[in-house]
C-alpha cells in the first residue's frame, strides 16, 4: 500500500528505555516488507532517564531497507498529548500514534493504511492488541501465545490474527491510543489532541475520536493486525490515577459518552472477529463435515425439539461436527462442538451480536413490530457461515430467527434441511387455533385470519400475507422438508407447493428411554383395566390450548353420573395454568423421562390428549406408548394419523366436549376395548432418535438437488 | 376332544372380536349349570356396520343375560345367532339356526352375530347409532344416489364398503337402491339426513348424482369428498387443497379398479386433515372456579 504522502509513525518517548529499543527494533524489522511509504518520528519528551537522548540520537537517520528515522527532543516535558501534537505538526500525511511500549508485527502498517483507505470518512484505525481496551484479544488468545508471560509469542499471535481474521473492520465509537492510525483529512478537519485538558495523558485520543465522531468521522478496528502492548511503560503505577482523572474529564465534556460506551460494550462489535480468533485456536478436523442447526432455544432446554437435537447429535457424532445457532436476549449464540485434530471433543460458544435493546429474541416480538426478515438474525447466520466451513444446514425451529435464514441460505452450496416441527411457517399463530379455540384448518377465507391474528398474536392480517409471500419466495432454499407425519406435510401443503421429492417423512424417535415393552413382566397386567375405576391421565400443560376446558367439562359431567355405572377418575400430570375442576386429581409437573413410571405408579389406563390444535407429531403420545398406554386424541393432525395407523387409542373432536364425554363413558362401560388398545400400545414398534439418525445423515450428505420446480400434484 | 369352549354359528356369519371376547368372558363367569351363551342375530341400525353394532351392544352391562326369548326361532335350545358352548355340549346348525338340544343357554344382548347374507331391508335414513362408539377407524360413506343407479356401480359400492370394513375402515353404504349380495353393513338411504347421522370423515361420491349432491349434504366441517372418476383405470389422483386452488371438500379422485387397500390408506390420510371448511365456533364450555 502506498499513499501519496508518507505516513509518519510518531513515537512519543518518556522513560522505558528497553521498551523503546524493542519498539524501534520491531519497526525496523517489519519495514522491509512494508509497501506503505513511511517514516518514523521519535520525540523525546524530556525523558529523565540517563542515556535516553543518546540512544534516540543514535537511531536517527536511515537504515538499509528501513524507514527514515527522525528524532526530536522536547525542551521541556509536554506530556503525551502535547508531544503527539508536535508530531502531527511535524508531519504532512497520515500519522500513526504509536506508544513506545508496543511491538509492531508483520504487515501492520500496510493493513492499517488499507483499512484507513476503505472509505473517505475514516478518521482512525486501531489494531488488535493484548492490552488495549475494547481491542484486547480474547483471554484464550492471550494465554495461547503467552502474551502475559516473559516470552510472549508476538509474531505467532500476529500470524494467527492475520490468518483467522474475517477482515470485518468493525466500527467503534473511539479508537485506542496505544497504536492509532489517524488520517490527515480527519486531523485537518478535527484538529489535534486537546493537550491542555489532557496534559497528563490518557483520554486525549478518546476526546479526539468523539470530536471527530461528532463531525461525521468514523473509527475502525483493523481486526487482521495485532500490535503487542506492554502497557504502563511510561506512566507506571500512576496509570490508574491518570486514567480516573481523564475519565472524569471525558464524562464531564461528553455526558452521553458513558451510555454510548456501555451500549457498545453490550453490542460488542469485536465479538465476531474475536470469535474467529478463538475458533482458529482449535482447528476442526478437515475430514469431518459440520452441520449447522438453527434452533429457537438453547440446546440445553428440556423441550422436545432440544432433546431430539441433543440425541441426534450424539447419534451422528461419529461422522459430523455440529454447530447450533440460537437467539438469546441481545443477539445470538453459536455453539460449535467438534473433534479437533487430536481426536479430542471440543466445544466453543460464541456470542454473535444482535440488538441489545430487544426485549425478546428477534422474530418473536409478537406485536406489530415483528420482523419477517430480521436483519440481526440474517447477520448472525451470515457470520456463523463465515466463521466455519459448514457442510449442511438444518433448520430445526425458526422462531426467533424470523424468515431471514431462508433468504440467507438461498445460495448456500450444501443441503438445507428444514424440520417442520410446528406449523409456524404456515401461520405465525402456529397453534392454528382460530381465536385460540377452534382448529382453523388454515382457512381459505382470510377474513377469519383478520379476526384471529390480531387477537391471538397482535398481528394484522397483512403480516400473514407478507409472511407467506416471503416463505413462498424462498421456498426453494430448503432442499429437504422433513415432516414427522404425513398429516403435517399435508397441512403444510395447504399453504405451500413443496415438490413431493423434497418431502421427507421421518417419524420422531422417542427422546426418553423405551423402558419395558410388550411381554415384559414389569408392565402391569392388561387385565387390570377390566375392573375398578378407569383412570385417565390428562398429560401436559393445563390450559385451554391443551384441552383443559374439555377436561373440566368431562370431570363435571362424570361427577353427576352414578359411580357404579360409570367409574372414571381423571388425573392431570403437568403444570396447571388455568382453573381446574376440583375433582381433577393433580400430580404436578414432571420430567418427561419419568412420565411412564409416574403413569404406572398412579395406575393410569388411558392418556387423554384433548388439545384442539393439529399436532405435527405428538411427543407425549410417544411417551404414552412407551408407558404402554393407549391415547385419546384429536382425529386430525398427527395424533389422528398415528392413532389410526397403529390402532392405539381413539379419536375425538376436541371441541365436541359431549362427544369426548360419551367416548369416555363408553370406554368405562366396555373395558375389553380399553384392553385391546392397551395391548396394541404395547405391541407398537417404537424407535429411538438414534434409530432415525441415519435418515438425517443421508440428507446431510446429499448434494442440493438441482431441480427446484414445484411438482406438488402427486399420487399416493 | 378339545377342552376349550366351542363357537358355533351358521356358515358365513361373522362375529366381531368384541362379541367373541364377551361370549368367552360370560361363559367363564356363568353358573356351571349354564351350558352356553348366545350371541343373537339382531338387526343393525340403518347405516351401521356389524362391528359398530357389536361394539354398541357391548356397552350393555355384563350381568344383563337373558333366557332365550325374543331371539329364539324354535324352542328354548335353538337360536338364530351364534353360540359359545362348554366343551362336550352337542350343537347342530341348520340353515341360520343353531341348536343345542337339552342345553341350558342364556342370551347376552351385549353381543351380536351377523348374517351378511340377510337381504337388505327397506332403505331408511341412517341412525346415529351407526356412528362408532369407540371411534378410531375412519368412517367412509360410499354414496350412490342417482334415481336409476347403475347396478354395477351399486355392486362396486357394496363390495368396496365390505373391503374397507376388513381393512379397519368403517365403510358405510348410502344408496337409493340396495344391491343384493354379502353385506357387512346395513345400507341406508342416500340422503342429507343419513350423512348428517353418519358424520363421515370421507364421502366417496360414486355416481354423477352423488358427485353433485354429496358435498352439499355434508354438515361436518372436516368431511372430505372423493369422487369415483369415469376413468376406471385411474388409481388415486389427489386434488390439491392448496389455498386458492382447493375445490371445496373435494380431495381426490379414484378409479373403479383401485384397490380397497389404497382407498383405505387414502381415507386414513384425508381423515387427518386439514379441514376443508372453516371453523364454526361452538358455545363456550362451562367455566370452573379458581382452584
Amino acid at each position: 500500500m502506498s499513499t501519496a504522502t508518507p505516513v509518519t509513525v510518531v513515537v512519543p518517548v518518556y522513560r522505558g528505555l528497553d521498551d523503546v529499543r524493542a519498539c524501534l527494533a520491531s519497526l525496523r524489522r517489519h519495514a522491509a516488507g512494508c509497501a506503505t511509504d513511511h517514516d518514523v518520528l521519535l520525540i523525546d519528551d524530556a525523558s529523565p532517564e540517563p542515556g535516553m537522548a543518546a540512544l534516540l540520537d543514535g537511531l536517527a537517520g536511515g537504515a538499509t531497507g528501513g524507514p527514515t528515522v527522525r528524532v526530536l527532543h522536547n525542551a521541556q516535558n509536554l506530556g503525551f498529548a502535547g508531544t503527539v501534537n508536535r508530531g502531527f505538526a511535524e508531519s504532512d500525511g497520515d500519522v500513526v500514534v504509536l506508544n513506545a511500549d508496543t511491538v509492531v508485527t508483520a504487515g501492520w502498517l500496510d493493513r492499517l493504511a488499507a483499512t484507513a483507505a476503505t472509505a473517505t470518512d475514516v478518521a482512525t484505525v486501531t489494531p488488535l492488541t493484548n492490552a488495549g481496551s475494547i481491542c484486547t484479544v480474547p483471554r484464550a488468545v492471550i494465554a495461547t501465545f503467552d502474551l502475559d508471560g516473559d516470552q510472549p509469542r508476538i509474531d505467532d499471535c500476529a500470524a494467527h490474527v492475520a490468518a483467522e481474521s474475517l477482515n470485518l473492520r468493525p466500527a467503534v465509537i473511539t479508537g485506542v491510543g496505544f497504536c492509532l492510525y489517524v488520517t490527515r483529512a480527519a486531523l485537518d478537519d478535527v484538529g489535534p489532541f486537546d493537550a491542555e485538558t489532557f496534559a497528563a495523558g490518557y483520554g486525549e485520543e478518546v476526546d479526539f475520536c468523539l470530536r471527530a465522531g461528532a463531525r461525521g468521522w468514523r473509527h475502525l478496528v483493523d481486526d487482521a493486525t495485532f500490535v503487542f502492548h506492554r502497557q504502563g511503560g511510561s506512566f507506571g503505577a500512576a496509570r490508574d490515577e491518570r486514567r480516573a482523572t481523564s475519565a472524569a474529564l471525558l464524562h464531564q465534556r461528553y455526558p452521553t459518552f458513558g451510555a454510548e460506551n456501555a451500549a457498545e460494550r453490550a453490542r460488542d462489535p469485536l465479538a465476531v472477529p474475536f470469535a474467529a480468533l478463538e475458533l482458529g485456536l482449535h482447528r476442526r478436523r478437515p475430514d469431518r463435515p459440520l452441520v449447522l442447526h438453527l434452533l429457537h432455544n438453547s440446546p440445553e432446554e428440556l423441550g422436545g425439539t432440544e432433546t431430539h437435537l441433543r440425541t441426534l447429535v450424539e447419534a451422528l457424532w461419529q461422522e459430523f461436527d455440529v454447530a447450533v445457532l440460537h437467539p438469546v436476549r441481545g443477539g445470538f449464540v453459536l455453539r460449535i462442538t467438534f473433534e479437533d485434530r487430536h481426536g479430542t471433543r471440543a466445544e466453543q460458544e460464541l456470542h454473535l451480536p444482535g440488538a441489545p435493546e430487544l426485549d425478546a429474541p428477534a422474530g418473536t416480538g409478537g406485536p406489530a413490530g415483528e420482523e419477517v426478515l430480521d436483519e440481526h438474525a440474517a447477520e448472525a447466520l451470515r457470520l456463523a457461515l463465515a466463521l466455519e466451513d459448514v457442510a449442511a444446514v438444518h433448520l430445526q425451529n425458526l422462531v426467533g430467527h424470523s424468515l431471514a435464514p431462508l433468504a440467507v441460505l438461498a445460495d448456500f452450496p450444501g443441503p438445507v434441511v428444514c424440520s417442520v416441527r410446528d406449523l409456524y411457517l404456515a401461520c405465525p399463530h402456529h397453534w392454528l387455533l382460530y381465536r385460540n379455540a377452534e382448529p382453523c384448518g388454515i382457512p381459505e377465507d382470510r377474513s377469519l385470519c383478520a379476526r384471529c391474528l390480531p387477537e391471538a398474536k397482535g398481528l394484522p392480517v397483512e403480516y400473514l400475507e407478507t409472511f407467506r409471500d416471503t416463505v413462498t419466495r424462498w421456498l426453494d432454499t430448503v432442499d429437504h422438508w422433513v415432516f414427522s407425519t404425513r398429516s403435517a406435510a399435508d397441512y403444510f401443503a395447504r399453504v405451500y407447493d413443496v415438490p413431493e421429492e423434497r418431502v421427507q417423512l421421518i417419524p420422531h424417535g422417542a427422546t426418553i428411554p423405551l423402558g419395558p415393552r410388550d411381554g415384559d413382566a414389569d408392565l402391569p397386567d392388561t387385565d387390570a383395566v377390566l375392573t375398578g375405576p378407569l383412570r385417565l391421565a390428562f398429560v401436559g400443560r393445563g390450559w385451554a390450548k391443551k384441552g383443559l376446558g374439555v377436561v373440566n367439562h368431562l370431570v363435571a359431567d362424570l361427577a353427576t353420573m352414578d359411580e357404579d355405572a360409570v367409574d372414571v377418575e381423571v388425573h392431570h400430570f403437568g403444570e396447571l395454568r388455568e382453573a381446574a375442576h376440583p375433582d381433577l386429581v393433580l400430580h404436578g409437573t414432571y420430567d418427561n423421562r419419568d412420565l411412564p413410571g409416574l403413569l404406572h405408579r398412579a395406575g393410569m389406563h388411558v392418556v387423554l390428549l384433548p388439545g384442539p390444535y393439529a399436532e405435527t407429531f405428538g411427543h407425549v403420545m410417544t411417551e404414552a406408548l412407551v408407558a404402554g398406554l393407549p391415547v385419546i386424541g384429536a382425529g386430525y393432525g398427527a395424533l389422528g394419523e398415528r392413532i389410526r395407523a397403529e390402532a392405539v387409542g381413539w379419536t375425538i373432536e376436541p371441541t365436541d366436549a359431549d362427544g369426548v364425554r360419551d367416548l369416555v363413558v363408553n370406554l368405562a362401560r366396555c373395558r375389553p376395548e380399553v384392553r385391546r388398545a392397551t395391548r396394541q400400545a404395547r405391541r407398537v414398534a417404537l424407535r429411538t432418535v438414534a434409530e432415525t439418525a441415519d435418515r438425517y445423515a443421508a440428507l446431510y450428505r446429499a448434494p442440493a438437488p438441482a431441480g427446484r420446480e414445484p411438482t406438488w400434484e402427486a399420487t399416493t | 376332544m378339545s377342552d376349550a369352549p366351542q363357537l358355533v354359528h351358521p356358515e358365513g356369519w361373522v362375529l366381531d372380536w368384541i362379541t367373541r371376547d364377551r361370549l368367552a368372558r360370560q361363559l367363564r363367569r356363568a353358573d356351571p349349570a349354564v351350558d352356553g351363551i348366545v350371541a343373537p342375530a339382531t338387526e343393525l341400525p340403518a347405516g351401521a356396520s356389524f362391528r359398530v353394532h357389536a361394539e354398541r351392544c357391548a356397552l350393555r352391562p355384563v350381568d344383563a343375560l337373558e333366557p332365550l326369548g325374543s331371539a329364539t326361532t324354535a324352542d328354548a335350545t335353538s337360536v338364530r345367532g351364534a353360540l359359545l358352548v362348554r366343551p362336550g355340549v352337542r350343537c347342530t346348525v341348520e340353515g341360520d339356526v343353531v341348536a343345542a338340544p337339552g342345553a341350558h343357554l342364556l342370551v347376552d344382548p351385549g353381543t351380536h352375530a351377523h348374517d351378511p347374507w340377510q337381504p337388505p331391508t327397506a332403505l331408511v335414513d341412517a341412525s346415529p347409532a351407526a356412528r362408532p362408539p369407540f371411534p378410531w377407524r375412519p368412517v367412509v360413506a360410499v354414496v350412490v344416489c342417482g334415481p336409476d343407479p347403475d347396478p354395477d356401480r351399486l355392486d362396486w359400492a357394496r363390495s368396496m364398503v365390505n373391503a374397507l370394513l376388513r381393512r379397519d375402515v368403517e365403510g358405510r353404504l348410502a344408496v337409493t337402491a340396495a344391491p343384493e349380495g354379502l353385506h357387512l353393513t346395513r345400507p341406508c338411504l342416500a340422503s342429507p339426513a343419513s350423512l348428517e347421522a353418519l358424520a363421515p370423515d370421507v364421502v366417496v361420491a360414486a355416481d354423477d348424482a352423488a358427485r353433485e349432491a354429496a358435498p352439499g349434504w355434508c354438515r361436518r366441517r372436516s368431511t372430505v369428498v372423493v369422487e369415483v372418476a369415469d376413468d376406471p383405470l385411474l388409481g388415486v389422483e389427489l386434488v390439491s387443497w392448496r389455498l386458492g386452488r382447493a375445490q371445496g371438500r373435494l380431495r381426490a379422485r379414484i378409479g373403479e379398479r383401485v384397490a380397497p387397500a389404497t382407498v383405505a390408506d387414502l381415507a386414513r390420510r384425508l381423515s387427518a386433515g386439514p379441514q376443508p371448511e372453516p371453523p364454526q365456533p361452538k358455545p363456550a364450555l362451562r367455566a370452573v372456579a379458581e382452584p
